[in-house]
């Protein structure tokens, strides 16, 4: 008997992982999806990257477009810095994207090869970092003409460290997978890959290019993200592959003081973003390569929130939770965290947003087909998103109120400001 | 690409498996591990992932679990035989990294109360974390051998920067079908952490620690 019963199970199992790529479909009718999620997105403006054929060494002009792996929006709210796999970055200026393609070429972009990260300046809105598996964090300047990095942060052996100086440090390049400024840009932090079994969270000056110290206790794997505080610039917040999200108290002398919280998620930490709420302004989300969401309160250390698969899928209202992807998440004009989730089987991308009370409850759609969103920006001062697919393309979507009929029951309290003054740049036909 | 892993064929690799360990035995139980090939990734580019999951019978019995718990939770582990250290006995570590060395490598794994959580990285330092043995939250709510089970029932996937990894699944021990299903549920799961399910995965193998590898898909 139960024999069977195991094979029933395990056929249902195997007849579901024959469906996957299929089997994923809005669990209600279009229109009350349309309903649920309030805002509704529409494309601005679409566009594409392109190499220019001779520019680029490996030649062959019909290049399929990069997809972009990273993204950061500069201070002044309307340029965005994009990077590629490859090493290419470039930052493109949202108002002057138009619907051709948008061509990288040396006069146009940075290159740091082995890209990680990218970062940009909190205080101006011409200065971004980047780093590369290459063990450097680099600061550019986009007003220079000359694409040189105007500082360079790595490991070097005139470097007086006061803490965990090792001799293989010097040995060994340590690739760093993810960095961040804090918000004052005094202070950089790169996260390192398991060196020796030893992976390190270094800190550097920006002004003077010095490397200041590193952690190398609190993390037993690869260090994956790493994010200071919005405000406060001696917090810090780091996950690992080994599950660990650590927070830390920049302002003690040793990492054993240092080391606030150990939040164990379970999983590994793929990206890390502070939030606030009515209740703690130091809530630390943590997206997991699982593809769940954690909030943890970083003052008391309490776990808030956990929002597993299912539970998005369910606020996505799609039918299989094998298929979320969560690309990004962001901090809303109106407090509350927002998910960009899509699903795997193409498209379906869906704004999230986490409540007072972290619970998901839809918000936005984004109302055309999509390939899986690689990284996307919200841009706040015009409440516009823009997205970065898997097939290259960069869209930039605006929000639209609804039509007059379903206007009526849709209108929640916390969009009608914005919306009305969106509404009136409707008639937005980009030339 | 629909020729993913029937049920005769997982049946018929398990009981190999579980053979070839019986004619040739060992001096210790053997385990059976899963072990997986990737394509179409780059873990030089793509992310690395690690996730867990829990199965539904135990692969590795001989865990052992430590509880840092609260007075309750102490009384509790008391009664069932279960290792336990409270807060004092943590705060007399005062963050010496030889003895949490020790500590961490007594055990394979950690439970800790909901207040003594929260204090470990004040406690201890981050010695635990080195380790990669930070507790896990065992609260009043839960039973205690029961959570303990749970831990000794989840494995935990870790990609690297290689295009392949394996994991724990059970041990020769077990029965066929026990494997069989702990098996399904792990690749199962893995493939659903995969961004494109099963178009990433290039080959899937079980083996017990001596023996030949079977090939699954």
């Amino acid at each position: 008997m139960e024999d069977n019963d195991e094979e029933q199970a395990m056929s249902k199992l195997t007849k579901r992982a024959n469906k996957i790529q299929i089997d994923d479909r809005d669990v209600n009718e279009w229109e009350q999806v349309q309903s649920a999620f309030f805002e509704h997105y529409y494309p601005h403006t679409t566009s594409r990257f392109s190499k220019e054929s001779k520019s680029t060494t490996s030649g062959s002009g019909n290049n399929p477009p990069p997809p972009t792996l990273f993204s950061d929006t500069f201070c002044d709210g309307t340029t965005v810095l994009c990077g590629f796999a490859g090493g290419t970055c470039m930052a493109l200026d949202i108002n002057r994207l138009s619907s051709d393609e948008v061509v990288l070429n040396a006069q146009t972009s940075w290159k740091h090869s082995g890209l990680t990260c990218l970062r940009c300046s909190r205080v101006s809105p011409f200065i971004f970092f980047s780093s590369s598996t290459d063990g450097t964090i680099r600061l550019w300047d986009i007003r220079e003409q000359v694409r040189t990095p105007s500082q360079k942060f790595a490991l070097d052996d005139s470097t007086s460290t006061n803490k965990s100086t090792k001799t293989s440090e010097k040995t060994h390049k340590k690739p760093i997978l993810q960095f961040d400024v804090s918000s004052n840009d005094q202070l950089v932090c790169g996260g390192t890959e398991l060196v020796q079994e030893d992976s390190y969270l270094l800190f550097w000056d920006v002004r003077s290019g010095k490397l200041l110290g590193g952690y190398c206790e609190s993390h037993s794997d690869d260090v994956t993200a790493v994010r200071f505080h919005p405000h406060q610039n001696h917090c810090l917040a780091s996950g690992s592959t080994d599950g660990l999200l650590n927070t830390f108290n920049l302002l003690e002398t040793t990492e054993d003081d240092a080391l606030q919280y150990s939040f164990n998620t379970n999983s590994s930490v793929d990206s890390i973003h502070w939030a606030s709420s009515a209740t703690s302004d130091s809530l630390v989300t943590c997206v997991t390569h699982t593809n769940e969401v954690q909030v943890w309160d970083a003052i008391t250390g309490d776990r808030i929130a956990e929002i597993n698969r299912k539970l998005l899928a369910e606020t996505m209202m799609r039918s299989n939770p094998e298929a979320v992807y969560i690309s990004s998440c962001h901090s809303l004009d109106t407090k509350g965290v927002g998910l960009v989730t899509c699903s795997l089987s193409g498209g379906n991308t869906r704004l999230i947003e986490l409540n007072n009370d972290m619970k998901p409850v839809p918000r936005g759609l984004f109302m055309d087909h999509n390939a899986v969103v690689q990284t996307a920006e919200f841009l706040p001062k015009v409440r516009q998103w823009i997205t970065f697919d898997e097939d290259g393309i960069i869209k930039l979507w605006q929000l639209q109120a609804p039509s007059s009929t379903e206007k009526k029951q849709n209108r929640s309290k916390n969009v009608s400001s914005g919306e009305k003054r969106i509404k009136r740049f409707k008639p937005y036909n980009l030339g | 690409m629909s020729s993913k892993v029937s049920k005769e064929m997982l049946l018929e690799c398990v009981n190999a498996v579980i053979q070839n360990s019986q004619e040739k035995k060992r001096n210790f139980l053997e385990t059976v591990e899963l072990q997986i090939g990737l394509k179409n990734y780059d873990p030089q580019k793509d992310k690395r992932f690690s996730g867990t999951v829990k199965l539904k019978h135990i692969p590795r019995p001989k865990m052992s679990v430590c509880v840092l718990g609260d007075q309750q939770h102490c009384d509790e582990a008391n009664a069932n035989s279960v290792p336990c250290m409270d807060a004092e006995a943590l705060k007399k570590m005062n963050k010496n990294k030889k003895l949490v060395k020790k500590l961490a490598k007594k055990y394979d794994a950690f439970l800790a109360s909901e207040s003594l959580i929260k204090q470990i990285p004040r406690l201890l330092g981050p010695g635990l974390n080195k380790a990669g043995k930070f507790p896990l939250l065992l609260t009043h709510q839960e039973s205690m051998t029961q959570k303990i089970d749970e831990v000794k029932a989840t494995i935990k996937f870790q990609m690297k920067k290689v295009l392949c990894l394996c994991v724990a699944v059970g041990h020769v021990g077990m029965n066929p079908e026990e494997l069989a299903s702990n098996v399904n549920v792990s690749i199962n799961f893995l493939v659903s952490l995969l961004k494109k399910h099963w178009q990433n995965v290039r080959s899937l193998h079980i083996k017990s620690s001596m023996g030949p590898p079977q090939r699954l898909y």
